[in-house]
């Protein structure tokens, strides 16, 4: 398993945002995490990508506890927030190139980025004055460079116009397809389908309904009612 | 390797090629002009490199801040080891000591076995300041005072008792002042965070982003609801919110509460205006005298500005200026000039009364008047127009402050401006140490009307005035420019 969630809990303030979720996601998969606002989509993934202590339970991914293994955990995965903000002072390749010293990569990989994500044009600006989607595109960058095992990705399409949006979705796939696993968290149904095979529904802190996109479809045509009714329904 | 390359991306992030080549250059053309002097007058270069260290703290402490957003986008989601981060950024944070205080201290510099003493104790006094200062920024409050205790003796040393100083011996080297230093690097190092550093690295969104329940009616704001009147709403946000570090069974959280900022303020600036006014009655020298007055004067002025400045990057347009930006700008100035004014009373008070025996010093309370009617407006245009970064959520910086050539330029300008305010002070000085120019009192009272007429006209002109529109219009701009949601 590449990801594990065992009896995770937090609270805000008394106010629970995650209450004992567990789950599984197998290596190579590409999982889809649903749920509505407030639901704790993020506080989830910020649990895995070793940026918030759970009250309780355990997190892993490669295998490796985040909180008592963290440097192990962010060596194999990748994580790209919502809103995510680069280093604003310094140019698109600058940005890269930081993130290739931080992660101990070769500068090779940096050209990679650059063209994977057509960023040729804009790799002298500064981050800072780039456009919201612009900065997008190079948060995504350097969440993918190093290529990791496991790839949380929060809302990845905000700000993105859809000639991007497309090639982003490629790219996604094709890195699911060379062995990386995708844990997508988003609130547009679309995107989920067209990313993932799989399905977590949270609503107030709790898994509400897990299972395959295909069983989704499935549950959808059976009722006679579109996908993004299904998930409402679920969601309540 | 990979350190040194950390902290070459950090630098780049922080300063920019036009500001250290300026700093640089003005340090050059200082160390250069003062070789004669220097190695003559030991104890001079030391109250400069006090003076420095005093510049940097209040530099350091109030404009940049530890923790920036990109560092948990993107640094504390790579296997990074975070100690290794920390000094690596501690270090570019802290680049200036070195410029400066080479360029300070190198008139001093004899060739032979002093050298190889000046060269041990310099690297260890950096490593020290640059780590110390680091901790200080990232620990809670309640360490803060406690870790500051160090530098402040040292500071003080360096005036009273230069000999006893660590940075004496960067005029003096020798061998204890090696052995000095490197407790004093032993003690930074040993007072690193790690614990809260680690924690940083795996819980930043628990450490910056949780929020307490407010707790109003002990720290005196109001529980619920706002004023119904613009000046009310402007008043009460004004002077009930604030963010500090706290102790938490969880480690240090930075917090954003609605606290009764001068249940904060009006402890500290009175029990430091009655210390004050102890010393300066203890005090029958008059070099002594005019040590302390212009010292004080300085420390609150600069003091005033950062801290006046660093206000503004809590600002959300989007919701402030949805209506009609001048008027909230001319009410919320309204209540930072009415906050400042209340705030330094204690001091206007404190120089006035030490004017009773020490003449020259009334000049410092006019002076100070003159500030308040000024600073509360002036500092927003310059944090502006330097490009101080929005707080946005954690209430952390977008990204960190760059130290450009706009910020070396307002630097000036803020020098340029003490120094006009203490023109007064100045005169009345000269008029104390030589009898004969007696005529210049008369001057310098005419000279703080002048000032203090000038300031009252520009915060009529800022606060109350309709034609001050276009100024207020200049201030959207340039913070839409800055990134200003």
């Amino acid at each position: 398993m590449c990801i594990t969630a065992s009896e995770l809990t937090k609270r805000f303030n008394g106010i629970t945002a995650l209450n004992g979720i567990s789950f599984r996601i197998g290596c190579g998969e590409a999982a889809a995490l649903l749920g509505p606002n407030g639901a704790g989509k993020t506080t989830t993934l910020r649990i895995f990508a070793g940026l918030l202590k759970p009250d309780s339970g355990s997190a892993y991914v490669c295998s490796f506890d985040v909180q008592r293994q963290p440097r192990e955990a962010k060596a194999c995965l990748g994580y790209l927030p919502e809103d995510a903000v680069p280093f604003l002072n310094l140019t698109v390749r600058e940005n890269l190139e930081y993130v290739a010293v931080l992660r101990g990569l070769s500068d090779s990989v940096v050209d990679d980025a650059i063209r994977l994500l057509g960023l040729e044009d804009l790799a002298d600006r500064t981050a800072g004055s780039l456009s919201r989607g612009n900065r997008q595109r190079l948060a995504i960058a350097l969440a993918i460079m190093h290529r990791p095992r496991v790839l949380l990705l929060d809302e990845p399409l905000n700000y993105l116009d859809i000639p991007t949006q497309e090639s982003v979705i490629r790219l996604f796939r094709e890195l699911n397809a060379s062995g990386s696993t995708l844990f997508v968290s988003t609130h547009i149904m679309s995107i989920a389908e067209r990313l993932t095979s799989r399905v977590i529904m949270i609503s107030k802190g709790v898994i509400v309904w897990q299972g395959t996109m295909d069983e989704l479809k499935d549950n959808a045509a059976s009722a006679g009612e579109r996908i993004e009714e299904v998930v409402a329904r679920l969601m309540k | 390797m990979r350190f040194l390359r950390i902290i070459y991306f950090e630098i780049k992030q922080l300063y920019s090629k036009w500001f250290l080549a300026i700093l640089i250059t003005v340090l050059a053309i200082y160390a250069f002009t003062s070789f004669g002097v220097g190695s003559g007058n030991p104890r001079l270069i030391l109250y400069n490199l006090n003076y420095l260290i005093i510049i940097l703290l209040i530099l350091y402490l109030s404009t940049s801040f530890a923790v920036v957003r990109p560092m948990i986008d993107v640094v504390f989601t790579t296997q990074v080891d975070p100690v290794e981060y920390y000094i690596a950024r501690a270090i570019a944070t802290g680049f200036i000591y070195p410029i400066a205080m080479i360029m300070i201290t190198m008139p001093t510099l004899r060739p032979g076995l002093d050298l190889a003493y000046y060269v041990a104790i310099l690297l260890l006094l950096l490593g020290f300041l640059i780590l110390f200062t680091a901790n200080i920024q990232l620990i809670p409050w309640r360490s803060k005072i406690l870790l500051s205790i160090p530098i402040f003796v040292i500071i003080i040393l360096g005036y009273i008792k230069p000999e006893l100083s660590p940075l004496y011996g960067l005029v003096r080297p020798g061998p204890i002042y090696v052995f000095y230093a490197l407790a004093l690097l032993a003690l930074s190092i040993a007072t690193i965070p790690r614990q809260g550093i680690r924690e940083l690295t795996t819980n930043a969104y628990g450490v910056l982003g949780e929020q307490p329940p407010i707790m109003p009616r002990r720290l005196g704001a109001r529980p619920i609801g706002l004023p119904r009147t613009p000046w009310g709403i402007a008043w009460v946000t004004s002077t009930t919110n604030l963010t500090f570090m706290m102790n938490s069974p969880q480690g240090s959280r930075a917090v954003s509460m609605r606290i009764n900022i001068f249940i904060i303020l009006m402890p500290l600036t009175i029990s430091f205006a009655i210390a004050y006014c102890i010393v300066a009655l203890l005090i029958h020298n008059t070099g002594a005298q005019v040590f302390l007055s212009s010292y004080s004067f300085y420390i609150i002025y600069l003091m005033l500005y950062a801290f006046s400045a660093s206000t503004i990057s809590y600002e959300r347009l989007w919701l402030s200026l949805s209506i009609d930006p001048t008027r909230y700008f001319r009410y919320r100035m309204g209540a930072r000039t009415l906050i400042t004014a209340i705030t330094l009373l204690p001091w206007i008070t404190a120089y006035a009364l030490q004017g009773m025996y020490f003449r020259p010093a009334v000049y410092l309370a006019a002076a100070l008047v003159s500030a308040v009617m000024t600073s509360p407006v002036l500092s927003w245009f310059i944090a502006a127009y330097v490009g101080q970064p929005q707080v946005r959520e954690l209430q952390m910086m977008q990204r960190p402050m760059m130290y450009s050539l706009r910020a070396l330029l307002m630097l000036l300008f803020i020098f340029i401006a003490i120094s006009i305010y203490m023109t007064p002070y100045a005169l009345a000085l000269l008029a104390v140490y030589y009898q004969g120019l007696a005529i210049l009192w008369p001057i310098s009272a005419a000279l703080t009307a002048v000032l203090l007429i000038a300031s009252a006209a520009f915060l009529y002109y800022a606060v109350v005035s309709e034609s001050g529109r276009g100024m207020w219009a200049w201030l959207v701009n340039r913070l839409s420019e800055d990134g200003y949601v």
